[in-house]
């Protein structure tokens, strides 16, 4: 039954005369957020040039005036601790935030009072339930017994939180627009999720989208809680309960560090006990966000260790892709890898183009521990748990001597190895050394010790994971003896860098992963060439080694012959190894005849033959014992 | 007989007064509404029980065995078993509570202030039970910054702004933590608009348990609800019964409930998780 019918039945009138109805209605004033999820109305996700995205961001901030494009409504600092009957505790989040309101096509936080994003109060009552988990008493006081439906034995109650002072991440930047410098208003909050695994890793040569989504940027939280008995509460153990259960991370995507590591404003910062840290410091083409403001993400170490996991799965067996899942989450469950990293500096410079980052920082590496009331079954749970560890401080050591980590990562740093090629061209690449406090985490230091180490960790995936009828993936970089050599020399400056950007090679797709394909062009009416770019099978890493020395490692697949033929000059296999022989470059690691391989063929089922390869199965390099 | 006055509430947080289970089968948990408006009220029993328990808790009405909390609260039914020789017969409370209506609620939408919406059946009630003088409302008409705007997009349409009224100004309580008479913006909208208003405005969360181990949802663990938003003004009718001529009995009862003339108060559920909490201001009544 309409309203309308029942307030007829009731006998009240509508006051509007008729000749007041008239109202020019223009539907493309409705704002963004009422509008159709559809193309042509209101389509968010994509997180390219995408117009209503932005329009729909500029509605919801409502910038106060355009000199001051600040959001228009904004949360003050209140009194902190106890005020009245509310007690507030403020928590800075060194990277960002992200909770999900379930609504629209984009992931968004809830939208509280006057729009300000929102934490809710069963958010955080979860996180103190999860910290009180093991304290029956504690979880009564506070979170009420969930079995028995009984309240908070003190009438305690969670309050949310949200941001104080301007939550959108707006900053002026300096942006060069058809020849001039002009200051143009960023908002931060807009982030973007790019998932490249298909085109990094798998058989695809897809093109991979880039979707939006809101997240705040290192924001400044009041958490407010408050109880019955304010007086008789004890509020020291609320802050420290909470703070306990912050650092499990707050929000979504906390695997990959967002709502990590909130910390007091006047205590030193709360980082996340975990088993594995590293200190890094590395420098590299910085990954942007969809404005082209650069940013540095520390997703792009959980992606990296993906990746890799992938490639040493793919190298010994046609499954794996439960293990990688659950390690890494899917859509059905989250990832028991959890990553932090704690940053200690970052400088980006923004003159260059593509802006380029230098960070220093400490990786945190943790993976979740299950639990079962079974004790057999704790036990298995736990030494998976262990072995998981093991297994990922390889591959985490794998990604730091094989490549680096982020954008560009199969590339050496030109600005610090090829330096007169950086003055004139766009910056490659990436440089990635251990902090001088991390510096015995490895102990490669020569060609015997980086062929141990490789050699312990395919042993490691053969054993762990390989089948009986162990087979390996088509991959493109599949880790199998087979289909890759690794070359290595020691040196003290690049002997191979130039070799890259050889006319030839650099056009030969498995080198520079440029391919020339013929175009239509509408203007001339005429076919052109046009260069398509790909990804590289040649991986360039220098691995400092100390003594100013470096570990010059070149990792070349070949399975994959067809991306060895240059357009006019054929396979560039043959030329390429022996141009990186002359270079003083040795045999390490994989498959001594490269160019034994049928041109196509693929790879064929390897059988390890336990004669050659050493009978330990332990990795050589032992984690480092947890950190209480 | 009676001593009238009236309690306005501004909610803090959003409030959830449900309308119970069974008129509704599906998962969203509605809140109760008034039958003519369709707007959210407070049941009167919902402010009595709080006011009342609030009384029980005191320390000072505990040690002395609650002398005034049943002489306000009439006395209790002796329980089965109880010797009836201690307790008396039930007495009539002396303080009375009626429902809490919607003054002024409030409407966020992107790109335009927020705009506290009412209609005149709801600013009748409280020009009545505020002895305010009577005014005729007029739909569309607003008052305070409107910010160039000539009309307003609610949700589903857009509504337009006639002529402002500076009258409506004297509608808006004074010392309200979010509505500030002439700084923000109210709008009047006929008695048929406002329940399609409200539904629009109401603040509504989808709940969700999630697993001990795993952030995932725990099996049907999945309901939805909907609540006022923060910052919705809402007034209600109180009464002491009087006892006899220049009886003074409010100011008693003012004093033995430890009012202040602003009180935090907590209405309806989810009260752990923040719903529910109001800044409460008794206002004395004409007679």
């Amino acid at each position: 039954m309409s309203f309308s019918k029942a307030f007829e039945r009731v006998g009240i009138q509508s006051s509007k005369s008729k000749a007041s109805t008239k109202l020019e209605i223009n539907p493309e004033e409705v704002p963004m957020m009422y509008r159709a999820q559809v193309s042509g109305r209101c389509s968010l996700q994509f997180a390219g040039n995408n117009q209503d995205l932005e329009d729909w961001r500029k509605e919801w901030v409502d910038p106060k005036l355009d000199n001051d494009p600040q959001p228009r409504y904004q949360r003050k600092e209140p009194k902190l601790g106890l005020d009245g009957s509310i007690y507030r505790i403020k928590i800075e989040f060194p990277f960002r935030l992200s909770s999900n309101c379930g609504q629209d096509s984009i992931l968004r936080p809830i939208m509280g009072k006057n729009g300000i994003p929102y934490l809710s109060g069963s958010s955080v009552k979860g996180l103190f339930r999860r910290a009180c988990k093991d304290s029956p008493n504690k979880l009564r006081l506070y979170c009420g017994d969930d079995d028995n439906l009984t309240p908070s034995t003190l009438g305690f109650r969670f309050h949310g939180a949200y941001p104080i002072g301007d939550w959108s991440g707006m900053r002026k930047v300096r942006v060069r627009k058809r020849g001039e410098m002009i200051m143009e208003t960023r908002y931060r909050m807009l982030d973007v999720i790019h998932p490249q695994q298909l085109r990094q890793v798998g058989e695809k040569d897809s093109s991979p989208n880039a979707f939006a989504m809101v997240s705040l940027f290192q924001p400044t939280m009041v958490f407010e809680f408050s109880s019955a008995d304010p007086k008789n509460t004890n509020w020291q153990e609320v802050e420290n309960i909470f703070l306990q259960a912050i650092q499990l991370g707050v929000g979504g995507k906390t695997s990959t560090g967002y709502g990590l590591g909130g910390h007091l404003v006047d205590r030193p910062s709360e980082i996340p006990k975990y088993p594995i840290t590293v200190a890094f410091k590395g420098r590299g083409v910085s990954p942007t966000l969809r404005s082209d403001e650069p940013e540095f993400r520390p997703n792009l170490f959980k992606a990296t260790l993906r990746g890799h996991v992938k490639r040493l799965l793919a190298g010994v067996t046609q499954a794996g892709k439960d293990i990688e899942d659950r390690l890494f989450g899917s859509s059905s469950d989250p990832s028991q890898l959890q990553i932090f990293w704690q940053e200690t500096a970052i400088k980006y410079d923004e003159i260059k183009k593509p802006a380029t980052f230098s960070t220093e920082g400490i990786l945190h590496i943790d993976i979740k521990r299950q639990e079962s009331d079974d004790i057999k079954k704790q036990l298995e749970f736990d030494a998976q748990r262990e072995s998981d560890l093991r297994f990922i401080e390889q591959v985490l050591m794998f990604a730091f001597v094989m490549g680096g980590f982020g954008k560009s990562w199969r590339r050496v740093s030109h600005e610090i190895f090829y330096k007169d090629y950086v003055s004139k061209k766009f910056e490659i690449g990436c440089h990635w050394e251990l902090a001088s406090t991390d510096l015995k985490w490895l102990a490669i230091k020569s060609i015997d010790d980086l062929k141990q180490f490789i050699e312990g960790l395919y042993t490691v995936c053969r054993d762990r994971f390989s089948s009986q009828s162990s087979s390996c993936q088509t991959w493109r970089e599949a880790w199998n003896p087979n289909c890759v050599t690794v070359y290595a020399s020691i040196t003290r400056e690049s002997n191979v860098v130039r070799l890259f950007h050889d006319e030839i090679f650099k056009k030969t797709p498995a080198i520079g992963g440029r391919t020339i394909v013929k175009k239509f062009n509408r203007k001339t009416q005429e076919e052109e060439d046009k260069e398509q770019l790909g990804f590289s099978n040649v991986w360039h890493r220098m691995l400092p080694i100390g003594n100013n020395q470096y570990l010059e490692i070149v990792t070349v697949f070949h399975s994959d012959r067809s991306k060895w033929k240059h357009r006019d000059e054929g396979d560039q296999l043959k030329p390429f190894l022996d141009a990186i022989a002359a270079k003083g470059m040795k045999y390490v690691w994989g498959n001594q005849n490269p160019l034994q391989n049928s041109s196509k063929s693929l790879p064929s089922i390897p059988t390890p033959s336990k004669t050659q390869l050493p009978l330990s199965n332990k990795p050589i390099l032992k984690p480092k014992p947890p950190i209480q | 007989m009676y001593k009238k006055a009236y309690g306005i509430i501004e909610t803090l947080a959003p409030l959830h007064v449900g309308a119970s289970a069974g008129e509704e089968s599906g998962n969203l948990n509605l809140i109760f509404r008034d039958q003519f408006t369709q707007t959210g009220i407070i049941p009167g029993s919902s402010i009595r029980g709080r006011f009342r328990a609030d009384m029980r808790q005191d320390l000072r009405q505990k040690n002395e065995g609650y002398k005034d909390y049943n002489y306000w609260y009439g006395q209790e039914a002796p329980e089965k078993g109880e010797a009836a020789e201690n307790k008396k017969d039930t007495t009539e409370a002396l303080v009375k509570f009626e429902y809490a209506s919607i003054v002024w609620l409030p409407v966020y939408c992107p790109n335009q202030p927020v705009v506290w919406v009412s209609c005149p059946r709801l600013l009748k009630r409280y020009q009545k039970l505020s002895g305010k003088t009577p005014y005729t409302f007029t739909p569309h008409t607003y008052y305070g910054a409107k910010d160039n705007l000539t009309k307003l997009f609610f949700n589903l349409g857009f509504i337009r702004l006639d002529s402002s009224d500076k009258k409506l100004g004297d509608y808006i309580p004074d010392n309200l933590e979010n509505l500030q008479s002439g700084r923000d913006l109210v709008l009047i909208v006929s008695d048929t608009e406002i329940s399609m208003i409200h539904d629009m405005a109401l603040y509504r969360q989808s709940r969700v348990a999630l697993d001990a181990n795993e952030k995932k949802a725990k099996g049907g663990a999945f309901f939805n609800v909907e609540a006022l938003p923060e910052g919705t003004i809402l007034t209600f009718p109180t009464a002491i019964k009087n006892k006899g001529k220049d009886d003074n009995s409010w100011q008693e009862y003012i004093v033995d409930a430890d009012i202040e003339k602003t009180k935090e108060l907590y209405f309806g559920g989810l009260e752990s998780i923040g719903f529910g909490r109001t800044n409460v201001t008794l206002y004395e009544g004409l007679n």
